[in-house]
């Protein structure tokens, strides 16, 4: 096995590794909580989008979720995306059906004008956070597909039947491919992710002396990071497969996590 | 910005907040037995985060998600469904401590004083009962573990007294009939309003 298939072998199992914690984790005593707030022991992860609507919702600050959130931003904030790339279940689902259709996705970035894009989600989630506000209720939390499949796949194993709400998952993918890519268009959850991520200081580069402007690196992008651009690197989900499918290894496994910003970290030691 | 980009992203805005109020109201909120400790119904909507957790830990399976059928709003929050299993904080395994409000992240379930309980009340359709049909069954007076909530008339055919049960759903769980002469619902249920 190459090292490229091992890379993406580990990052597309990785989703699945971690739902099977999720569903097997309470049986062992060792991991409780679907995605949005899983923890082993006293270690937890929670959704900071979800802590924002549930705040917001009930017009008061929910104090047991501000360090399990507090760690999921310091993770973002190193870095970026990763949860998108490695870890959500979704979005390997929904690049599936992207890929299988569509103008949006096939003729990249040229169809998609960035400006609109970044305004468009920012208002989305704009409008989810009020909504939650106005509404008292986390309104993203019921549609959103991580939270669904998290869901359902606890209640397949426990009672061995699934909800109604998995049908969400089929109307999302319709989305993907009649509107707009959902994990690089959409997903509120993306999008907080990536206003905590922006400044993450471990972003691919490209060496331009060994570049010869192919541009594949640009094809093979879920996210619609233009690499050669330099355009949309806070949506870049550390996938890896820009550095892995560069034919001159532009972008290689040394390089593939150092920029410019690396100074401050590596002073920090 | 161009106006027409602007109109867009109002419509977008627009959309999102009219159908987080239009779903509610389509598919409504049904009553629901919930854990013990659960907050009043409109603060454990906003609180719950959905994460699951309460219905994992809950060490007899009565903690199951409202799926859609439940409700929009309710999709995800924690229920009793006593034909799973029966909430154990009056009696069993959460007698200490509810299990369901030691995991639960945002505090939508809170310790509550197990002999304030009250999460609603079982209810006796006569026609399915055994002991009320002739036969020889006592198999809910028995499994009570609240002294009072259930009484038995010539010492065979079982009353309820729904101001003394608290609705933890062991009756109901445990009623031999088919179908089962026992339902739980949220009547009379006491709920916290958050801190």
């Amino acid at each position: 096995m190459s090292r490229a298939q091992l890379v993406r072998a580990v990052r597309l199992s990785l989703p699945m590794l971690v739902l099977v914690a999720v569903v097997l984790g309470p049986t062992l005593h060792l991991v409780y909580g679907s995605i949005c707030t899983i923890g082993i022991g006293s270690i937890t992860l929670a959704c900071p989008l979800g802590f924002l609507q549930v705040s917001l919702a009930s017009h008061n600050m929910i104090l047991g979720l501000l360090t399990p959130v507090a760690v999921t931003i310091v993770f973002t904030i190193l870095l970026g995306r990763v949860f998108c790339g490695w870890i959500c279940p979704a979005g390997d689902l929904m690049q599936r059906f992207g890929e299988a259709g569509l103008p949006t996705k096939a003729s990249g970035l040229r169809l998609v004008n960035l400006v609109e894009q970044n305004s468009t989600r920012l208002v989305l989630l704009g409008s989810v956070l009020a909504a939650s506000a106005i509404f008292r209720y986390p309104v993203f939390c019921i549609a959103c597909p991580i939270g669904i499949i998290c869901r359902n796949v606890i209640s397949l194993f426990r009672y061995g039947s699934v909800g109604l709400d998995l049908l969400f998952i089929p109307v999302i993918a319709a989305m993907e491919l009649g509107l707009a890519p959902w994990c690089s268009h959409i997903c509120p959850l993306g999008t907080t992710l990536r206003i905590f991520g922006q400044k993450s200081p471990l972003v691919p580069i490209v060496d331009k002396a060994k570049c010869i402007g192919c541009s594949i690196c640009t094809k093979v992008c879920n996210m619609k990071v233009s690499l050669l651009q330099t355009s949309n690197l806070e949506d870049c989900s550390r996938c890896m497969e820009c550095s892995l499918r560069c034919p001159t290894k532009a972008i290689d496994g040394e390089r593939e996590l150092s920029c410019s910003h690396l100074s401050w970290l590596r002073a920090l030691y | 910005m161009k106006r027409r980009e602007f109109l867009k992203l109002f419509g977008v805005g627009v959309a999102v907040i009219s159908l987080s109020d239009v779903f509610p109201r389509i598919i409504r909120g049904k009553e629901l037995v919930r854990p013990p400790g659960a907050l009043a119904e409109d603060a454990l909507n906003a609180v719950c985060i959905r994460c699951a957790r309460c219905a994992q830990i809950c060490p007899t399976g009565a903690i199951v998600l409202a799926s859609l059928s439940d409700g929009f709003k309710e999709l995800g929050t924690p229920r009793i469904d006593a034909l799973r299993g029966p909430c154990e904080r009056v009696q069993g395994r959460c007698e200490r401590q509810a299990k369901c409000a030691e995991i639960c992240p945002t505090g939508a379930i809170l310790q509550v004083d197990r002999r304030i309980l009250k999460m609603g009340s079982a209810i006796i359709n006569a026609d399915r009962c055994i002991a009320w049909r002739g036969g020889s069954c006592l198999v809910c007076y028995e499994v009570c573990p609240v002294q009072g909530a259930i009484s038995l008339i010539d010492e065979a055919r079982p009353i309820f007294h729904a101001d003394i049960c608290v609705g933890c759903g062991r009756c109901v769980y445990a009623c031999p009939a088919q179908p089962k002469a026992l339902t739980l619902t949220p009547e009379g249920e006491r709920r916290l309003l958050p801190v």
